[in-house]
C-alpha cells in the first residue's frame, strides 16, 4: 500500500464507483467529468497533494519545512481515519505516531485545563450556596427583615444550584472529550511502545547470547586455571633455583663457560613455561575487552530505548521526549576513563546488586555480601558519604575480600568474587545512569501528597466545621472564618495551583493574620492553633 | 602453534601435561574469537540503533511544536 492510499483512501477519492487513482484514469479533468465545482475543487486538491507528496519518495528526507507544516496540517483536516492509515506507511509512520501523540496530549491538557477551571468555578458556587445555607440556618429572627433576607438568599441559591448543575454537565462533557483524546494518545503511545520493542527486544536477546557464551567459556577454563597457576609457580621456582645454583656454582668456583651452560638450560625451561603463560595473559586480555564491549552494547540499548518516555506518556507525567537529559555520544570501548568520583554508599549498593548477578548463586552469597548501616560499613571501613574513584572503592572490596575469603582456602568463590570485581563499574556512565533511576524512583517515592487549591480550601472549611461544630453556626466571627473562594485565599492569578499541606498551613495563618472579623486576639489564637492541628489525614479531597 | 609447542615441550620439559595446555590455549583462543566476532556485529547494530533513537528524540521535538500548534488551531 503506497502513501496515496492511505492519506486518501480509494473510496474518499472515488466513492461512487473507482478504485483507481484520477491519473490513472486519464487525467484529472476527464476523471472529474460530471462532477459539481466543489467536489472537482476538492479532489483536485487532493491530487495535488498527492504529487505534492509524490516529489518526496520519503518523510526521512522532509526537514519539516513550512510545506511539511501545511501538509500534516491537511492530513489532520482530512480527518483522523486517514491519519492513522499513515501508522501502515513505513518511514511515515513514526512521525505520523509521534505527532498523533502530541497532537492528542495538547488537546488533552486543554481539556484537563477547561475542566480545572470549572472546578474551581464550582467550588465557588457551591461554597456560596453551602454560606447561604448557613446563613439561614443561623438566623434567629425568622421575620422581618431577616425573612426577606432569607428569601433573597433563597432566592439566589435556586440561580446558583442551576448554575451548578450547568457547570457540572459541562465538567461531564468535557471529560468525555478529555476521555477520547487520551485513547487516541494512547494508541499512537502504544504503536511506538510496540515498535520500540521490536528494535530492542533483539538487541537484548543478542546481548543475552553473548553474556552466556562468555559465561560458558569461563566455566570451560575454570578447570584450567589450575594448570596455569602451576606453570606459574615451576617457573618462579626455576627462577629461584637457576639463581641459588648460580651462586653456589660461583662460590665453588666453577668456570664462567660452564655456568653459562647450565644457566642457558635453567632460562630455556623458565621461557618456555612463560611463553604459555604469555598466551594465557593475552586470553585473559581479550576476553576483558569483550566483557567492556558487551557493556558498550548495554549502554547503547539503554539509549535506543525510548520505553521510559513513552510510559511517562502513558502515564500522564511530563514528556521528556524534548530530551532535557542528553544521553551522552557514542559508548566508546577505548575512551580514556574519566576518574569521576562517587559516593561511596551509592558504590556499595550498587556493588550488592553487580556480585548478586554475578557470582554464582551456588556460594553463600549471603555470607560475601556486604552489609552497612547508619551510613558506615564497619567490615570495610567505608563512609557512606565519602567520595572516590571505581578504583579506590574495588581496591578496597578487593582487600576485604582477599582476607575474608583466601584464596587457598575459597579458591573457586575467590576466583568468583575477583572476576565480578573486575567487570563492575567498567563502564562509570552505565553507574551513574543506574544511580539516576534511583534517583528518579526515590523523588517519586517522596513526593508529598498535592491537592487543588480549592480542595485544600474545602478541605480547612471541613476540618474548622468539624472542630467548631454547631458554634460556627451561632458565632457570627467564626462563620467569617470560613474561606469563601481561592482567589480571596492566595489571589486570583493562582487559583488553578497544587499545593502540600505544609502549604497550606502557611498561608492560612497568614491569611487569619489579616482577615478582617478575626481581630479577636483569642479567636484568631484559636485559629492558629487549630491550623497546627490541621494533619495529613484531614487534608483529603472534599468528602 | 601446536607444533611450535611440542617441540619447546620436548626442549624443556616439565611437570605440566603440556599438551592439555596447548589444546585448551587454540581452544580457548578460537571461542574468543568466535564470542567477540558476534559481540562487534551486535554493537555495530546497537550503535545503530541508539543513533536512530537520538534522531527521532531531536526530530519529536521539532514534530511536537508542530503537532501542538495545529492542535492550538484545531480547539
Amino acid at each position: 500500500m503506497n502513501i496515496e492510499e492511505h492519506f486518501f483512501p480509494k473510496n474518499q477519492v472515488n466513492e461512487e464507483e473507482s478504485d483507481v487513482l484520477p491519473e490513472e484514469q486519464g487525467g484529472i479533468d476527464d476523471f472529474h467529468l460530471g462532477r459539481s465545482p466543489e467536489i472537482i475543487g476538492e479532489e483536485r486538491k487532493a491530487h495535488m497533494n498527492v504529487e505534492d507528496l509524490r516529489l518526496r519518495n520519503s518523510l526521512d528526507k522532509l526537514d519539516l519545512t513550512l510545506g511539511d507544516k501545511g501538509m500534516l496540517e491537511r492530513i489532520v483536516e482530512r480527518g483522523r481515519e486517514a491519519f492513522d492509515g499513515l501508522l501502515d506507511v513505513p518511514a511515515i509512520n513514526e512521525i505520523a505516531a509521534r505527532f498523533g501523540t502530541e497532537f492528542d496530549q495538547r488537546l488533552l491538557d486543554k481539556s484537563n485545563e477547561r475542566i480545572r477551571e470549572m472546578r474551581v468555578e464550582l467550588s465557588l458556587v457551591e461554597d456560596r450556596i453551602k454560606l447561604f445555607n448557613q446563613m439561614n440556618e443561623a438566623a434567629d429572627d425568622k421575620s422581618g427583615m431577616a425573612d426577606l433576607l432569607i428569601g433573597a438568599r433563597n432566592e439566589k441559591i435556586t440561580e446558583m444550584r442551576e448554575k451548578s448543575d450547568w457547570i457540572t454537565a459541562k465538567i461531564k462533557e468535557e471529560g468525555a472529550n478529555a476521555k477520547i483524546h487520551e485513547i487516541n494518545r494512547n494508541k499512537y503511545v502504544e504503536w511506538m511502545v510496540k515498535r520500540n520493542n521490536e528494535r530492542i527486544a533483539p538487541l537484548e536477546a543478542e546481548k543475552a547470547k553473548h553474556q552466556n557464551d562468555l559465561r560458558k567459556f569461563d566455566e570451560s577454563v575454570r578447570p584450567l586455571v589450575v594448570h596455569f597457576e602451576q606453570l606459574k609457580m615451576e617457573a618462579e621456582a626455576l627462577e629461584k633455583e637457576r639463581d641459588s645454583w648460580r651462586e653456589n656454582a660461583k662460590e665453588a668456583g666453577m668456570k664462567k663457560s660452564e655456568i653459562r651452560n647450565v644457566v642457558k638450560e635453567f632460562d630455556g625451561k623458565i621461557n618456555h613455561r612463560y611463553k604459555y603463560l604469555d598466551e594465557w595473559q593475552k586470553i585473559n586480555l581479550q576476553r576483558a575487552k569483550i566483557e567492556q564491549k558487551i557493556a558498550a552494547i548495554e549502554v547503547n540499548i539503554r539509549r535506543a530505548d525510548q520505553s521510559n518516555e513513552y510510559n511517562r506518556i502513558l502515564e500522564n507525567k511530563p514528556l521528556l521526549i524534548k530530551d532535557d537529559n542528553p544521553i551522552p555520544e557514542d559508548a566508546n570501548v577505548n575512551s580514556e576513563k574519566i576518574k569521576t568520583k562517587f559516593k561511596a554508599g551509592d558504590l556499595l549498593e550498587l556493588w550488592q546488586e553487580h556480585f548478586v548477578q554475578k557470582v554464582d548463586k551456588g556460594f553463600q552469597i549471603k555470607e560475601a555480601v556486604i552489609t552497612g548501616d547508619s551510613g558506615r560499613s564497619s567490615e570495610i571501613k567505608l563512609n557512606h558519604d565519602e567520595e572516590m574513584s571505581i578504583d579506590e572503592f574495588k581496591k578496597r572490596l578487593s582487600d576485604y575480600y582477599e582476607k575474608r575469603f583466601p584464596k587457598d582456602r575459597n579458591g573457586e568463590l575467590a576466583a568468583e568474587i575477583r572476576m565480578a570485581l573486575g567487570s563492575f563499574g567498567r563502564d562509570e556512565e552505565l553507574l551513574r545512569a543506574q544511580l539516576r533511576d534511583w534517583d528518579e524512583n526515590e523523588r517519586g517515592k517522596e513526593e508529598a501528597p498535592k491537592l487543588w487549591i480549592q480542595d485544600a480550601i474545602i478541605s480547612w472549611n471541613n476540618f474548622i466545621s468539624k472542630r467548631f461544630g454547631v458554634e460556627l453556626k451561632n458565632n457570627a466571627d467564626l462563620a467569617k472564618t470560613v474561606i469563601l473562594s481561592p482567589g480571596e485565599f492566595v489571589g486570583k492569578d493562582d487559583v488553578s495551583q497544587e499545593i502540600g499541606l505544609e502549604e497550606l498551613q502557611t498561608i492560612v495563618a497568614k491569611y487569619y493574620q489579616n482577615k478582617p472579623g478575626t481581630e479577636n486576639q483569642l479567636l484568631r489564637d484559636r485559629l492558629l492553633q487549630e491550623c497546627k492541628n490541621f494533619s495529613e489525614e484531614d487534608f483529603a479531597p472534599r468528602s | 602453534m601446536e607444533e611450535e609447542s611440542k617441540a619447546n615441550a620436548n626442549a624443556g620439559g616439565g611437570d605440566v601435561d603440556e599438551k592439555l595446555i596447548v589444546v585448551a590455549l587454540g581452544a580457548m583462543k578460537k571461542d574468543l574469537n568466535e564470542i567477540e566476532k558476534g559481540v562487534d556485529q551486535t554493537l555495530q547494530e546497537s550503535a545503530v540503533a541508539a543513533k536512530k533513537a537520538e534522531e527521532e528524540r531531536r526530530q519529536a521535538s521539532i514534530i511536537g511544536n508542530l503537532a501542538r500548534e495545529v492542535a492550538d488551531k484545531e480547539s
